[in-house]
């Protein structure tokens, strides 16, 4: 008897399984995979990327989907622990489960890894925020929703010809990818633009505390600027007071690392006046767009994770979504075709994607004024 | 019974174990149940199980603990890497007669894992000469400078050799993820490090391990014993390297061999049982695939990993396996004692 009934159960469950697919309609979901540092000491760049993800995805289905009524289904939002295995992990996890398109990763190492892989399988690979110049390098269906280093390290340059200084000094992390990419790229159009580098100091890593050592090196060379690529957690608490501290009365210029610094600030918020770098977007920017984002956004997430990555995330996704409506199907090689070349109109920017699958973007240059981000200019 | 002929039967036993091995991945594979996916955590498990039982030879049979085994790993990775690179572009620019990958892949291999040795003996000459913490702190201490070594030669980022950038990560490698070229890669050099331990070198090194001052008293050169163990270990690490750095996906970061990656390592020796090699692949093949099984559990899957650890630990503290060892032969010659002859007590092997 009780065999039977196990007997009826299992034949039950397998005609289940069975008929589900055939079940399925007209509205079969198209489904994406989404990879990001979600744990790890990353996690704060992969939540703010994902969650700016989540926040489309429920946008776009809620407006009927794509391809006439087909939603978006993301499979799994995969965590890579900023690990170049694990990320790969991920990717094959997603690709044999069906993903059509991959958004992801967060950080540079780990795209590099699952940029070789989708071009050996022909997936799409759709980075939000990996901004290292060797990610789209030599790959097909690799494309980005930012701007490269090197594109960056040239604005940097270019702001201190508008600031009107010619002896500018560099200090970086040697040990940094991103730091030591940004330093190449400032490095060689400063030489172009005819800057003067007056001194060029380095720490091992964007993880050190004290940089009294080399700021007071800069102070003695006479430099008017320093061009200092690292993150929001040295800038705010360490960099800028302790250069004002050394005596450097000059500006400061950043790159999209300095995003968050207002949450890292001492209290002397005047220490923080004639700080810029260049970002992805400008939240105080009035256009309908990004204050819709800022506002939908707060509101689901609220505040404290709201950054670059978040819009980049955001407009990754839209990305996407403009790709599939203008291949018209769901193929993946059709998709990828439909990227080359796409012209998208987001929170980062109105661009299009060049041939390599990097958008051609003006850059958002921001300012500090007592500790409070501004729009400065866009170059 | 006759030594030689058991050897030999022993030696048969294990081929037949290997090639059963073999030909269930083969079954496995044509049957199109492996996906990328799964041969992804099967080549990680495999550049583990290397780098785990490598380093049991030194925390397990010569019971000196090790914090650097990552930086070796290192050596090896970027030097097999650029080594393929070379030949590559070599052959690009038509200097060098075109050779198969799979020769390029073992040439990597070869110069990576030679490599690493030599920066085994280097870090170990001085490095022995003391023990226990001290040693973990100094060889902590020489994983990381190799680490920081590599960060900023320029040849070793970016595209690599002379158009390279130092700090970035080292892209464009060669793709080699055979699944059964390294399968076969780890068995010969788990074999050969099972082989070591049973050897006259293996007797020596724990008997070190044991007892220090009597081992040298019976006329035993433990620094050269020691030192030997660091080489052959670090040459292992090195075969683990150049097969991490080739598993397809063409990048190598210098971050990927910090001394949480040694650590790492130290977890699935420790987990398994020092001095065990049984343990040691096992470990290895379970903490590879326990966070891709936990995946389904997102948020939660490294806090159900350390509790798993701790559980462990708390049961076992010998590790898995303690120090002992799994054997086909005597697995098999065991049953059939048992069933045809009883009363013949069972032979005391060396198993």
């Amino acid at each position: 008897m009780k065999r039977k009934v196990s007997l009826l159960i299992a034949l039950v469950m397998v005609l289940t399984t069975l008929l589900v697919p055939t079940m399925a309609n007209a509205a079969e979901p198209v489904k994406i995979g989404v990879i990001g540092p979600l744990s790890g000491n990353l996690a704060t760049y992969g939540e703010s990327t994902t969650n700016g993800v989540k926040l489309a995805i429920a946008e776009i289905n809620e407006a009927g989907g794509v391809l006439g009524g087909r939603p978006i289904e993301v499979i799994a939002y995969e965590d890579d622990k900023g690990d170049s295995t694990e990320g790969a992990n991920a990717f094959n996890k997603l690709v044999s489960e069906g993903a059509k398109a991959i958004i992801g990763s967060v950080t540079s190492g780990v795209t590099a890894g699952l940029a070789t892989l989708a071009d050996a399988e022909g997936m799409l690979l759709l980075t939000p925020t990996a901004t290292a110049d060797t990610v789209t390098d030599g790959v097909t269906g690799v494309f980005r929703a930012c701007f490269r280093d090197s594109f960056q390290g040239d604005v940097a340059a270019k702001v201190a010809v508008n600031l009107g200084v010619t002896k500018v000094a560099i200090l970086y992390a040697s040990g940094d990818t991103y730091s030591s990419g940004l330093y190449e790229a400032f490095k060689a159009a400063a030489a172009t633009l005819g800057l003067e580098i007056v001194a060029t100091e380095s720490s091992s890593s964007t993880a050190d505390t004290d940089y009294t050592t080399q700021l007071t090196n800069i102070v003695a060379s006479g430099a008017e600027l320093i061009f200092a690529p690292y993150y929001y957690d040295s800038i705010g608490p360490y960099i800028v007071p302790q250069a004002r501290e050394a005596g450097f009365t000059g500006f400061f210029v950043g790159a999209d690392g300095w995003d968050g610094t207002q949450n890292t600030m001492t209290d002397d918020k005047s220490l923080y006046n004639g700080c810029f770098y260049t970002n992805h977007y400008a939240p105080d920017d009035p256009s309908e767009i990004v204050q819709g984002f800022v506002a939908k956004y707060t509101e689901t997430f609220g505040a404290e994770s709201l950054t670059a990555l978040a819009a980049l995330g955001y407009d990754a996704a839209y990305m996407l979504r403009d790709a599939i409506e203008a291949a018209g199907t769901d193929d993946t090689a059709a998709v990828i075709e439909a990227l080359y070349g796409i012209s998208f109109a987001g929170v980062t920017g109105t661009f299009t994607l060049d041939e390599s699958g990097t958008p051609q973007k003006a850059a958002p240059v921001i300012e500090y004024v007592d500790g409070v981000a501004k729009f400065y200019a866009y170059i | 019974m006759d030594n030689q002929k058991v050897r030999t039967k022993k030696l048969l036993v294990s081929l037949v174990g290997v090639g059963v091995l073999m030909l269930a991945v083969f079954i496995f594979d044509s049957l199109g149940m492996m996906d990328n996916y799964i041969r992804g955590i099967f080549i990680q498990s495999c550049f583990a199980i290397i780098m785990v039982t490598s380093l049991n030879l030194v925390m397990g049979y010569l019971g000196q603990i090790a914090l650097g085994h990552a930086g070796f790993m290192a050596v090896g990775a970027y030097t097999s890497a650029l080594v393929t690179k070379a030949i590559g572009l070599a052959i690009k620019a038509e200097t060098m007669a075109p050779i198969s990958p799979m020769l390029q892949f073992f040439i990597g291999i070869l110069c990576g894992a030679l490599a690493a040795a030599l920066f085994g003996l280097i870090v170990g000459i001085p490095a022995l000469r003391l023990r226990g913490d001290y040693l973990a702190i100094i060889t902590l201490g020489f994983g990381e400078i190799i680490r920081v070594v590599i960060q900023n030669l320029p040849f070793a980022g970016g595209k690599g050799l002379a158009s390279g950038q130092a700090g970035q990560a080292l892209i464009g490698i060669m793709r080699m993820n055979d699944i059964y070229v390294i399968m076969l890669v780890t068995m010969v050099c788990v074999g050969i490090m099972i082989a070591f331990v049973r050897s006259k070198f293996g007797r020596a090194i724990m008997a070190i391990r044991d007892d220090d001052i009597a081992s040298s008293s019976t006329g035993l050169n433990t620094t050269y014993y020691k030192v030997l163990t660091f080489v052959f270990s670090a040459f292992f690490a090195g075969v683990a390297g150049a097969i991490y750095a080739h598993r397809g996906l063409g990048t190598l970061q210098h971050s990927d061999f910090t001394f949480l990656k040694s650590t790492e390592y130290v977890i699935m020796v420790v987990l398994g049982g020092m001095g065990s090699m049984t343990g040691a692949v096992v470990a290895a093949i379970t903490l590879s695939v326990l966070p891709e099984a936990l995946r389904a559990f997102s948020e939660y899957r490294m806090l159900v990993y350390s509790v798993m650890l701790i559980l462990v630990m708390m049961f076992r503290p010998t590790g898995l396996f303690g120090s002992y060892e799994f054997s086909l032969y005597q697995l098999l010659t065991k049953r059939r004692k048992k069933a045809v002859e009883p009363e013949q007590t069972a032979a005391k092997g060396d198993n």
